[in-house]
Order: C-alpha cells, then sequence, then structure tokens
C-alpha cells in the first residue's frame, strides 16, 4: 500500500458496538489505533466519533431513533411485509378449509408404503375361539410400526365424531396410491395362485386396489332438499342439523376403508359393520366392504349372514378373497350346516392351495 | 422476513445498494442503508444542531432526500455525500429554529453544497507525499508520522508529545486538509 493510501485510504466505519468499548477504556492501545484510524478516514466518521466522545449518552438513545425514524420513512416497507404474511397465513387456512384431507391423504400413503413391505399371504384374522390370535395381531402391528399406530389413533378419534355422516368421495377424484402390486402377485404365484387385480394392504389387511380400475355401479348421492321436511319441528331445528351437517368430513374411499380395518383389528365389529355399510351404499359390489363385513358378522357369531356375503365374494369374478371366503364360509357352516361344511373343507384341502393344511387340521377335529 | 432481508443486502456495496434501489424502487435498499450509516448522521447532527430533537427530523428529511436523490442522480462517494447532506440539514433546521424563536438575521447563509469529485487527486507517489508534508507545520507532522506511520494511538502521542488530546486530533486532521491542498497545488 502506498503512502497516500495509508492517509486518505477508506475504511469501514465504527460501528456504535466499537465506540461504546472505545468510550468505556476497555480498548488497548492497538485496538484504540485502529478505531481511531478509522474515525479519522473519514469527515461523517470523525465528526460523529467527537460528538460521541462528547456526549457518550447519546450512543445509548441511537437504537429507539433508529427504531422511530425506520418506522416513518420505510413504514411502506414494514406494511408490505406484514401484508404478505397475512395473506400467507390466510391462503393456508383457505387451503386447509377447502381440502381438509390434503395432508391426511399422504399420510395415508405413507401408512400403506409401510405395511406392503410386511405384507403376508394370508389375511390375519382374530378368531373368536382363540382370543389369543386377535392379541397377537395387535402387539405385533404395535412392535413394528409406532407411527403407524398413532396415525390410526389420530384417524379413529376423528371418525368417532363424524362416523355416521362421513361422505366417501369417489375414487375418481382422488389420486391413486401407489403401491407395488408386482410383489405382492409374485409372492402368490408361488403357491400357485395369482390375482386377477391389483391388491394393496391396508391396516395390514389385503384389499382390493379400486384405483386401477374405473367402477360403473357407484349410486350417485341426491341430496337436493327443497322446503321444510316434517322431521323438524322448526326452521331452528333445521338450521341445527344443517350445521351438523356441514361438518361432515370427507374422505377417500381408502381412508375411510382403512379406519374401518382399524375397527375390525380392535374388535370393533359392530362399528366397523357400520362404516362397511357406508362404503356399500356408495359402492353396492365393493369386495373389501362385503368380504371384511362377513368377517366381522363371523366373529360376532352372525354365520348366517356372513355365508350369504361370503357366497357372493366366491361368485364375483374377482378372485382376491377367493380362498379366504371359502375357507370361513367353511367355518361359518360348522355352526350351522355340518356336512356342507366338511364337504367344502375336503375340497379347499383338495386344492392345496394356502388353507389346505388347516383344512385338514379342521377336518381332524370335526372327524 | 426482516431478518433474511438483514443478512441479505450485508455484503453489498453502498453503490450496488443504490444501483439496485436506482432499478426497482425498492425502499429496503435504502432501508440497509440507514441502517449502515444511521449513527454516524445522528453523531453529526449532534454536532451540528443546536437542539437534540432536530436529529430525528433530519435523519428523515435526509433519507426522504436519499431516496429522492438517487431515483435520477449517480452518488458515487455515499459517505461524503451523507455527510455534506447531513450539515446542509443540520444548518436549514437551525435556521428554522432560529427564526421561530427569535426572527434574528441568517446567520447560517453559507450553506455549503455537495459536489461530486471536488478534490479528487489520483496516482500521488511517495516522493511527492512527502515532500508535502514536508511543508506541514511541525506540529502537525509530528502528530501525523506518529499516527500513520508509526501507529499510535491519540493517547499515546498525547503523551508523548505532551498535546492535549484534543489538539491531537485537529492536528492530524488539519495535517490531512492542508496535505490535500499541497498535493493539489504540486500536481497542477
Amino acid at each position: 500500500m502506498n503512502l497516500y493510501n495509508k492517509i486518505f485510504g477508506n475504511n469501514n466505519s465504527v460501528s456504535v458496538k466499537e465506540m461504546e468499548d472505545y468510550l468505556s477504556g476497555k480498548l488497548n492501545d492497538k485496538e484504540m489505533h485502529d478505531i481511531e484510524l478509522r474515525a479519522q478516514s473519514n469527515d461523517i466518521d470523525f465528526d460523529a466519533f467527537e460528538a460521541y466522545q462528547q456526549n457518550p449518552k447519546a450512543l445509548k438513545n441511537i437504537s429507539v431513533i433508529k427504531t422511530k425514524v425506520s418506522k416513518s420513512v420505510f413504514k411502506t416497507t414494514y406494511y408490505l411485509k406484514y401484508f404478505i404474511i397475512i395473506a400467507i397465513i390466510i391462503s393456508i387456512s383457505v387451503l386447509i378449509f377447502f381440502y381438509p384431507n390434503i395432508f391426511n391423504t399422504k399420510n395415508n400413503n405413507k401408512i400403506a408404503d409401510n405395511i406392503i413391505t410386511n405384507q403376508k399371504n394370508e389375511i390375519k384374522t382374530p378368531n373368536k375361539q382363540q382370543k389369543e390370535s386377535s392379541t397377537e395381531l395387535f402387539e405385533e402391528s404395535a412392535k413394528e410400526n409406532h407411527t403407524n399406530i398413532t396415525n390410526a389413533k389420530k384417524e379413529q378419534k376423528q371418525s368417532k365424531s363424524n362416523n355416521t355422516q362421513t361422505e366417501i368421495i369417489p375414487l375418481e377424484q382422488k389420486q391413486a396410491v401407489t403401491i407395488n402390486v408386482l410383489d405382492s402377485i409374485s409372492s402368490n404365484a408361488k403357491l400357485g395362485f395369482t390375482y386377477n387385480v391389483g391388491i394393496k394392504y391396508l391396516a395390514k389387511y389385503k384389499c382390493i386396489d379400486y384405483s386401477l380400475y374405473n367402477r360403473n355401479n357407484t349410486k350417485k348421492k341426491n341430496r337436493q332438499i327443497k322446503g321444510l321436511n316434517p322431521e323438524y319441528a322448526n326452521l331452528e331445528d333445521k338450521k341445527h342439523k344443517q350445521q351438523a351437517l356441514n361438518n361432515n368430513l370427507n374422505l377417500s374411499y381408502f381412508a375411510y376403508l382403512e379406519k374401518a380395518l382399524y375397527k375390525y383389528k380392535k374388535t370393533k365389529y359392530s362399528e366397523a359393520i357400520a362404516m362397511y355399510n357406508t362404503i356399500l351404499s356408495q359402492y353396492k359390489e365393493d369386495l373389501n366392504a362385503k368380504f371384511y363385513k362377513a368377517m366381522a358378522l363371523y366373529q360376532l357369531g352372525k354365520y348366517e349372514k356372513a355365508i350369504l356375503l361370503y357366497n357372493q365374494v366366491i361368485e364375483n369374478s374377482i378372485n382376491v378373497f377367493d380362498q379366504e371366503a371359502e375357507y370361513y364360509k367353511a367355518l361359518s357352516l360348522l355352526h350351522t350346516n355340518k356336512t356342507e361344511a366338511i364337504s367344502l373343507l375336503q375340497k379347499i384341502a383338495d386344492d392345496a392351495l394356502f388353507y389346505a393344511q388347516k383344512a385338514l387340521i379342521k377336518l381332524s377335529e370335526n372327524e | 422476513m426482516l431478518l433474511i432481508n438483514k443478512q441479505k443486502y450485508k455484503n453489498i456495496s453502498d453503490k450496488k445498494l443504490l444501483d439496485k434501489y436506482k432499478q426497482s424502487r425498492n425502499k429496503a435498499f435504502i432501508e440497509e442503508i440507514f441502517n449502515r450509516y444511521a449513527h454516524l448522521i445522528y453523531g453529526v447532527c449532534l454536532k451540528y444542531s443546536n437542539a437534540n430533537r432536530i436529529c430525528k427530523d433530519v435523519l428523515i428529511s435526509i433519507m426522504e432526500i436519499l431516496m429522492k436523490q438517487a431515483k435520477t442522480k449517480e452518488i458515487t462517494n455515499l459517505k461524503s455525500w451523507l455527510y455534506v447532506v447531513t450539515k446542509n440539514e443540520c444548518f436549514r433546521h437551525n435556521k428554522e429554529m432560529s427564526k421561530i424563536h427569535s426572527n434574528s438575521i441568517d446567520q447560517y447563509n453559507n450553506n455549503i453544497y455537495y459536489q461530486e469529485n471536488e478534490n479528487e487527486i489520483n496516482d500521488v507517489s511517495d516522493k511527492l507525499l512527502l515532500e508535502a508534508i514536508a511543508e506541514l507545520v511541525d506540529e502537525q507532522k509530528q502528530c501525523l508520522n506518529l499516527f500513520y506511520f508509526e501507529q499510535k494511538s491519540y493517547k499515546q502521542i498525547a503523551k508523548q508529545t505532551g498535546f492535549d488530546i484534543k489538539k491531537v486530533k485537529s492536528y492530524i486532521q488539519n495535517a490531512k486538509r492542508n496535505l490535500k491542498i499541497i498535493l493539489s497545488k504540486k500536481i497542477k
């Protein structure tokens, strides 16, 4: 550096903190020289430095004056910042208000993804006669993934309040949950059996993935009400009812089915049946709802009703639940029509599929 | 958001801030300049104003002048510009105050107007500078040498020379001013 720059070169301004340190006498000679050198570099620094040396208390007022001046000169900038923050908050709340499931669906995807890695060929069902199996099932899932269960609990809490009034959104409106269908098919193929549709796992239970094809027989909702319905005493009553209806929670098909399966898993069979009925009111031929409703009825000991549903499941062209439906139909028949049950168990054993061994055990028990 | 802006503009030079303000008219750039130099402007106000309460008004008017001028004019040396404009504003406010209180005769008629590149000197050789220093008064020469070449603080210089600290400061300040005058004459 040449001598001219040493004397007349521009240095950084002295900050308030440095001035405070200098005036308090904390600094050594070298540090003091450094600050003095910077104060000498420019007229504005020199005069300000001199003014604060004469009036050190003024340094303490700077922050207050800066805030006041900043607010009066740059207030529009402040307002703009506040406006942007408020606008963001409003848009997020509007988004949540109109699309309450925007975050829920993501959670469901995660649950489904976690479960698919632990998929098994057998549908685990809590048996009335062997209470152990239902507790085992619950413990297993608890060990496996804590987050799954907490999510499920949250969802159950939600569904408690909205259980009877929940609407199911047709699948076409929702994005299909991505699952690895090929894996499930290949693992079944080892047993010499393949599914004729895509499947997925919800709450550890096998389900038909209806998002992979269209359903034509969906019942369209028609809820146009005009005038005062005789069920209300006055308009006030109607208002309350309307408000309750407005609080309905919109759920995707899979989210609702998963909730129903969690109910089933927790042995709340009658609540699960009510939820399957809600699904069946909209999707008359829904096999997931039909099969698991039959299972719930079986657990409740309503074997005849269960058998009717098992028959419908077996007759359906979709073969996802065929083996299970046959086996549990046979178990149900053991309570109603033993001879038919034995012949059906014999057929299952002859087919040599997954339930063959179990069927043989049941046959030996009933001989 | 405020913190993000502060961090974002921290490393931008004064000139770039002014250029960006000129292009975008975004007050946030001027706000950064205000944050950098408010304490210096306030200090100058304290020195030149008659009443401390004027300082806040001066700060506001300087920022308004800066926002107005930066839109059209090129300000190359912001610190010098701020110094001159702050002094002018202090004198103007003092004048208004004195008019209100005593209707006294205009005593601040000799306002200083800022001119860009007023006394700019470039490419000064060490030899020329040493010649110019030699022409200074002995006290100024002594203080200048001790301060810039021996890196002594005011306190140390005062102790060594026996001058008062205030005198040391003014000798150095005057030495710099005189050096510029001598150098400009020599270059011409």
